[in-house]
């Protein structure tokens, strides 16, 4: 039991009793005959924090949209704790919206801001007070209740609005690039505090980011969204090491891709033939990836010889880009930043199978919920 | 403001940029000419410096003859009903005309033409034209006896001419509403709808989100909208004097009624009168000025 405890996601789920799970099912919105997204389905476990990650329009604002429900979806279905949410309206929901901007009233003052949602719902003052007290000390601004909000600092501004999110105890919190407003040191420590609020509140969160830092330090799982389709869901490692469609390696930084047909466990590519590691099935089309940081210089496995076209310094690290002798294909290698390499130097680089992945047309995910 | 602080501060823009002086010039010049010229030559002659009245000497008591009045304090119940109501209902309307045209306008051309209209028509054009249309003589009254809706055509609800101003605030909604609207149409499109969708999401309902949303967003601009409307209808002497009754008059109607009465010895109370519409509409910029600046600084 105590082994069990210690389970991540289980003492969160402990947390927060009442946290209800998300399910989008068969999601679809029309916009002038093309589709933001498209036959959208992903689960969000109860407590859990996911993020919907992806180039900007690629549907991820639109499907957070979808779930506070200031959109209409064309189709599928919204579920929370199982119930379909179709047709209530978005005061009604409890999903609360955190925007980029802090969006708040500056004609209030930040406990009248805080208390805003428990004002609506005309709770009594006393009650008000008291957990607008309690919020405000979560995001540590304890004791600015009376402070204007143009007093205020950016990080300070959003972190009220977290607090006026939080203090209505959401069924489901939706953050809309919380931080891409903030300078880059208020992100780190406003990503640190959403990351504790989240372990101590266990509120069902979907958080949409177009930064994949962001999205693999604070989601338990990522939704990988390009043209309005769900392209993978999955951990950030997952992702990292095992993208599914061209869309998510390019996303992750496999810049190596290199279209091929595979027979008998061996992928015919520009860069030449590449001896994959399992027995792989016949494909006549496939695209086969390598990150930069696992191609080795020198002659070994899958090897080739090409000529040094680019090098970026990058402090530990150079970035070497390099066109191959047969073939003219563009290979990106990451090495140490000390070893001497020169433009137009001629290099062998070797591609180890251990590292080469496999990414099948058509490997998109249409319908995925979380194994385990 | 002294002259002499305008001579001072003219040589010190001249010293810097002799340029600068000389683009000023013409706007300056105009300005001056009203000022000094206009309001400055009204003012004297309110204080009795009337040479054709022979001996001139300074003194308030054309003020003091002006609000014993008791035509005057007439005209100012006149005026201010006039200007209160019309500012009001026009307001009202504005919202929400605003409001549902919000969404409506992005694209629509012809609609946006619309009701923008009223806008370059002038007060006398539109006191004129709403008279022929509302007047018991007029177009509706004729139509609906026509039609046998009405008996008589003087059962058709007296609107020019009446004791409260109908017709007056008739014409005054139909040319500030779009006024106002146009102002707040700009307001919310600069302030979006994120404000509400926060709102929404924490749980505010339709009415909530107008009234602890929007209102307050839109708190300044209605409040400079309606006084300048309230100035202008104060002041505005064309429409009431189109449309309004013999007795009692609106206070601009009054003052240019005395102005010009061959009874020379009217003129210096008449001004007078002027010049108290002139400093009750600057007392009430100069108050909106405070306060917005105060709103504003409470906001920080």
């Amino acid at each position: 039991m105590m082994a069990v405890l210690t389970d991540k996601r289980l003492v969160r789920t402990n947390a927060n009793a009442s946290a209800v799970a998300l399910d989008l099912i068969g999601l679809g919105k029309e916009y002038d005959g093309r589709w933001a997204v498209e036959n959208l389905s992903l689960t969000v476990p109860p407590g859990a924090l996911v993020a919907l990650l992806g180039p900007s329009g690629c549907g991820k604002t639109t499907t957070l949209r979808m779930i506070a429900g200031l959109i209409e979806p064309d189709t599928g279905d919204i579920r929370f704790g199982g119930d379909s949410v179709a047709g209530v309206q978005p005061e009604r929901r409890g999903a609360v919206m955190v925007f980029q901007q802090p969006t708040l009233f500056s004609h209030l003052d930040v406990a009248a801001n805080v208390g805003f949602g428990l004002r609506m719902r005309r709770e009594p003052r006393g009650v008000i007070a008291e957990r607008v007290r309690a919020a405000l000390g979560q995001v540590q601004l304890a004791g600015m209740e009376r402070r204007r909000i143009g007093q205020l600092s950016s990080g300070q501004q959003q972190r009220v609005a977290l607090a006026r999110a939080l203090v209505t105890d959401p069924r489901v919190l939706l953050l809309d690039e919380p931080l891409s407003n903030l300078d880059p040191s208020l992100r780190d420590e406003m990503r640190d505090l959403l990351a504790r609020l989240h372990a101590e509140q266990g509120i069902t969160t979907v958080l949409v980011t177009h930064d994949r830092q962001e999205a693999m330090t604070l989601a338990e799982r990522i939704a990988f969204l390009s043209d309005g389709r769900l392209q993978q869901y999955a951990t950030a490692p997952e992702l990292y090491e095992r993208p599914v469609t061209v869309a998510v390696a390019q996303f992750f930084g496999m810049v190596n891709l290199f279209p091929a047909s595979i027979v008998e466990g061996v992928a015919e590519t520009a860069f030449g033939p590449l001896h994959l590691p399992d027995p792989t099935r016949n494909l006549s089309e496939a695209v086969i990836g390598i990150r930069p940081e696992h191609i080795a210089i020198g002659y070994g496995e899958n090897a080739a010889t090409g000529c040094v076209t680019n090098r970026t310094y990058l402090g530990q690290q150079q970035r070497v880009t390099l066109r191959t002798s047969h073939g003219h294909t563009e290979v990106t290698v990451l090495v140490p930043a000390d070893m001497p390499i020169l433009i137009n130097q001629e290099v062998t680089v070797s591609l180890p199978a251990e590292w080469l992945r496999v990414i099948v047309p058509g490997g998109a995910a249409t319908s995925d919920t979380p194994r385990g | 403001m002294s002259r002499a602080l305008v001579t001072r501060y003219a040589l010190r823009v001249t010293r810097q940029r002799p340029t600068a002086l000389l683009l000023l010039l013409p706007s300056l010049a105009v300005i001056a000419l009203f000022l000094i010229g206009g309001v400055g030559f009204a003012f004297a002659q309110s204080l009795g410096m009337f040479a054709l009245l022979g001996d001139s000497e300074v003194t308030l008591r054309h003020y003091g003859d002006a609000l014993r009045d008791p035509d005057l304090r007439a005209a100012l119940v006149v005026s201010l009903r006039i200007s209160v109501v019309s500012t009001l209902i026009a307001l009202i309307l504005s919202i929400g005309m605003a409001l549902l045209l919000r969404k409506r306008l992005r694209g629509d051309g012809i609609l946006r033409l619309l009701f923008q209209l009223p806008l370059p028509i002038p007060h006398l054009v539109g006191a004129v034209g709403i008279t022929l249309l509302i007047a018991q003589s007029g177009l509706i009254a004729r139509l609906l006896h026509a039609a046998g809706l009405l008996e008589e055509r003087s059962r058709f609800p007296l609107l020019v001419g009446d004791r409260f101003g109908a017709g007056i605030v008739i014409v005054y909604v139909w040319k500030e509403v779009p006024f106002i609207t146009f102002l707040l149409l700009a307001a919310l499109s600069a302030i979006g709808e994120q404000y509400e969708e926060a709102a929404r999401t924490l749980g505010a309902s339709a009415w909530q989100r107008f009234r602890h949303v929007l209102v307050p967003l839109l708190f300044p601009v209605m409040l400079s909208a309606s006084l300048i409307v309230f100035a202008f209808t104060f002041g505005a002497f064309e429409v009431p004097y189109v449309m309004g009754r013999t007795y009692p008059k609106a206070l601009p109607v009054w003052a240019y009624e005395g102005f010009n009465n061959v009874d020379l010895n009217q003129r210096p109370e008449a001004l007078a009168v002027s010049v108290l519409i002139a400093l009750l509409a600057t007392v009430i910029v100069l108050a909106y000025g405070s306060l917005s600046r105060r709103l504003l600084t409470n906001g920080r």
